[in-house]
């Protein structure tokens, strides 16, 4: 004898009890990954729909939180991964970042200029930041992904690789890249005036 | 004794990408000793390179310390939890 399955009303009041519960620390916690409201609600809808459609299965061994924040994890790393994918098909500026940035001698092609003595406190004030966004939204996603997850998320190396499925040499020279192009576009739009 | 003079290729002969790319690996790798030299000596004579290495390990820590200080902390809005289960309800229909 079996208990019915639950209907589709009771379903969504379990979906609704967790989002009063845990909503706003599960979007907080997409949002410090992904930076888009948008995306961070899409990605807590797929996280609720994905926690009810295996609820049966979850054992009580971990809390219900928990839980809800590894299928978050999950579905963040999915999203990474296929824009990773989409980039890929559609564009190779990596390629061109290299080009510009050093001659054929592997020597810069324009020196790198000089910062203020004290940069930190330019840091303090949010129009930097604002530049910095900018500067994050040019990059190309294949060099803006991996960045993010390195310098923000701080995720381990390898990590990394194993999500992005990407080997260790391509991912340190994206991440070489994105330092690269980062660092100069910050030059050229906030430090050197 | 091959490999030993490839390393002390790499440290006489290091050009400004190749260190760069040194620079950066630093942040998320243990150098070998020799990468680690030829690093070092080529930023102590190159400017540009000085002066890549300093402005990334800088940023590294504003970018660190405004996410620890400035971890986002918008909340769900009303109209985002509904359009949450709004979404979640057409799904499990």
């Amino acid at each position: 004898m079996t208990a019915n399955p639950p209907d589709s009303d009771e379903l969504s009041r379990l979906a609704s009890g967790w989002l009063e519960q845990w909503g706003d620390a599960l979007f907080q916690y997409a949002m410090n990954a992904v930076r888009k409201r948008d995306v961070a609600e899409d990605l807590l809808q797929e996280t609720l729909l994905a926690a009810i459609r295996s609820h049966d299965r979850f054992q009580q061994a971990s809390s219900v939180k928990t839980w809800l924040f590894s299928i978050l994890r999950h579905k963040i790393y999915d999203y990474f991964r296929s824009k990773q994918r989409k980039d890929r098909r559609t564009d190779s500026s990596a390629e061109v970042d290299k080009l510009t940035t050093f001659d054929k001698h592997g020597h810069w092609i324009e020196a790198v200029g000089r910062w203020p003595n004290r940069p930190e406190q330019s840091l303090e004030k949010s129009e930097f930041w604002q530049i910095f966004d900018r500067c994050c939204e040019k990059l190309n996603e294949s060099l803006a992904v991996p960045f993010r997850l390195r310098e923000v998320e701080q995720m381990e190396f390898e990590e990394i690789c194993e999500m992005l499925q990407l080997t260790a040499t391509n991912l340190s020279v994206r991440l070489h890249r994105a330092r690269l192009g980062l660092r100069k576009c910050l030059e050229e739009n906030w430090f050197v005036p | 004794m091959k490999r030993w003079l490839a390393n002390i290729h790499l440290i006489l002969t290091l050009k400004c990408e190749e260190s760069s790319r040194l620079v950066s690996a630093g942040f998320d790798r243990q150098l070998s000793w020799s990468e680690w030299l030829a690093m070092r000596l080529h930023v102590s004579i190159c400017r540009s390179c000085r002066r890549f290495r300093r402005q990334v390990t800088m940023l590294q820590q504003a970018i660190r310390s405004r996410f620890e200080s400035n971890a986002a902390t918008e909340k769900l809005s009303t109209e985002g939890k509904q359009r949450i289960l709004d979404g979640v309800r057409a799904k499990l229909r």
